[in-house]
């Protein structure tokens, strides 16, 4: 009778051990799936552009590895005076992208301004890169008028040699522009 | 020995030769020459923005189809850019009108003739009777160039079994090469409009200009003729290297508008395009060895886009 009792109860805990967790679990896959499904409901089908950047830190990696240095572009130049050197071309067309990102999304063009930031001040860098990075930099300032204190930042960062390129370049578009 | 050097010297503007493997290819010719001194339609002030024909060139019979093929792309692109000249300063006055089919006239006054960077270019020139032979390798004005120096120099070169005589700096025989080839059309473009200028021989040459290129072998760092470069100076980025312009309106300058034109008002071009033209403008205004803020202003005179076959030949 009483050996019954102990092999009843033994079988009872046996059980409820097994048994309990699985249960527990079924209820706790059953609440995760209903949260997702309201958080899904709750969202909007198109989630919002501006909420991060599209940029990857490979497109980062990237162009932080293309930017170009004078070195460099004297080695190439001294194949071929005449054009442009390879590796500034290059990087123009790794920033092309992204410029076309940071166009259209404040995030992006948060995180590319960073970027160009470290590129002007770098006097390592071509200075003809480094004008490229001031002038996409007051492009993104006028897409992004929020962006004005990063874009500021960047023209405060950058040095003399560029700003003068920069500036040539622009007296000649104005005075085109107020012929 | 002199001869040669000057030729070392007026080379060093044509960029788009240099030797390379490949070659052969077809022998169709596109866009037939008129005479020998083809003189295109000028619709250089008739201004627009885009949709504008590509720019004529005799293609010789040697070039390769990857050459013929950058040639087909660039030159129809040179008239097809949307731009407007109207809000760069210098562009009009450069290019003689506001849009691409001003920069289809101001190349094909200066450009008619493309021949392959594998084309042997010393079995193609036809000398004057009793000229000393040289082992040339340039062409088009540097010809012309160095006949003026040599007194009787090049009398011709010969492109499709025609001999083209060499009677002015714009004869317009240019080489392009795999440094052309391997570049995107928008640098090919850039590379056709640069080039073209040193088609320019402005205002002639100097009595003094050419004692100086029979004497040294090289032409004055004041030249306007060619429009040669000159050693970029210390400090620069491009020191020691023949990639700077002392005079005004010259290659880098013409070039630098043009591409300033399209990185900030091509309307149909995309940022990556907008970024390679601004980085073509960069690198072209860097290397200019004079005040820009005069050249806009006017204190250096407005672009003199003529040129002469006028030579003050004092020396007997």
């Amino acid at each position: 009778m009483r050996t019954r009792f102990f092999l009843l109860l033994g079988v009872l805990i046996l059980l409820v051990t097994f048994m309990w967790p699985e249960k527990q679990l079924r209820r706790e896959v059953y609440r995760h799936e209903v949260q997702n499904i309201q958080a899904e409901e709750m969202m909007p089908e198109n989630p919002p552009a501006e909420d991060q950047p599209t940029i990857s830190h490979q497109e980062i990696k990237t162009f932080r590895k293309s930017l170009p240095e004078t070195q460099e572009a004297q080695n190439e130049i001294k194949d071929n005076p005449h054009q442009a050197p390879r590796s500034l071309i290059q990087f123009a067309k790794t920033l092309g992208p992204l410029m076309d990102k940071a166009m259209e999304n404040t995030e992006d063009a948060s995180l590319l301004l960073h970027e160009l930031e470290s590129c002007v001040s770098h006097s390592t860098v071509l200075v003809s890169a480094r004008t490229l990075c001031l002038s996409r930099a007051e492009q993104l300032g006028k897409a992004h008028s929020e962006l004005r204190p990063e874009v500021s930042s960047v023209r405060k960062h950058s040095q003399k040699d560029a700003l003068a390129i920069y500036k040539k370049m622009n007296s000649f578009v104005k005075k085109g522009a107020s012929e | 020995m002199r001869a040669l050097s000057l030729l070392i010297i007026f080379t060093l503007f044509i960029s788009c030769g240099g030797g390379g493997g490949g070659g052969g290819g077809g022998s169709k010719i596109t866009n037939q020459p008129q005479d020998e001194n083809p003189t295109p339609e000028d619709n250089g002030n008739s201004g627009g923005t885009s949709g504008g024909r590509p720019a004529r060139i005799v293609y010789d019979s040697d070039l390769s189809p990857t050459e013929k093929q950058a040639l087909d792309a660039s030159t129809s692109a040179l008239g097809r850019i949307p731009i407007n000249g109207n809000s760069i300063g210098g562009f009009s006055q450069a290019f003689g009108g506001s849009g691409s089919g001003s920069v289809v006239s101001y190349f094909e006054k200066r450009v008619h003739y493309a021949v392959s960077g594998n084309t042997a270019l010393d079995e193609r020139i036809v000398l004057h009777a009793g000229a000393a032979a040289f082992a040339a390798t340039n062409i088009g004005s540097a010809l012309w160039v160095e006949s003026v120096v040599n007194g009787t120099g090049t009398e011709g070169f010969v492109i499709n079994g025609k001999t083209i005589q060499i009677t002015s700096s714009r004869v317009g025989i240019m080489q392009f090469g795999p440094a052309f080839t391997s570049v995107d059309t928008l640098q090919q473009v850039n590379t056709l409009v640069h080039e073209a200028r040193h088609s320019d021989c402005t205002g002639g040459i100097s009595a003094e200009e050419l004692n100086s290129m029979r004497s040294t072998g090289q032409a004055l760092p004041t030249m306007e003729c060619g429009h040669f470069h000159v050693l970029c100076p210390p400090g620069h980025a491009f020191a020691g290297l023949p990639a700077c312009d002392p005079i005004p309106w010259g290659a880098y300058a013409i070039g630098a508008i043009h591409s300033l034109a399209i990185s900030r008002t091509c309307t149909s071009c995309s940022e990556t395009d907008k970024a390679v033209a601004e980085s073509e403008a960069a690198d072209s205004f860097s290397r200019l060895l004079y005040s820009t803020q005069d050249l806009l202003s006017g204190k250096l005179g407005s672009p003199d886009m003529s040129s002469s076959t006028n030579v003050q030949d004092s020396v007997p």
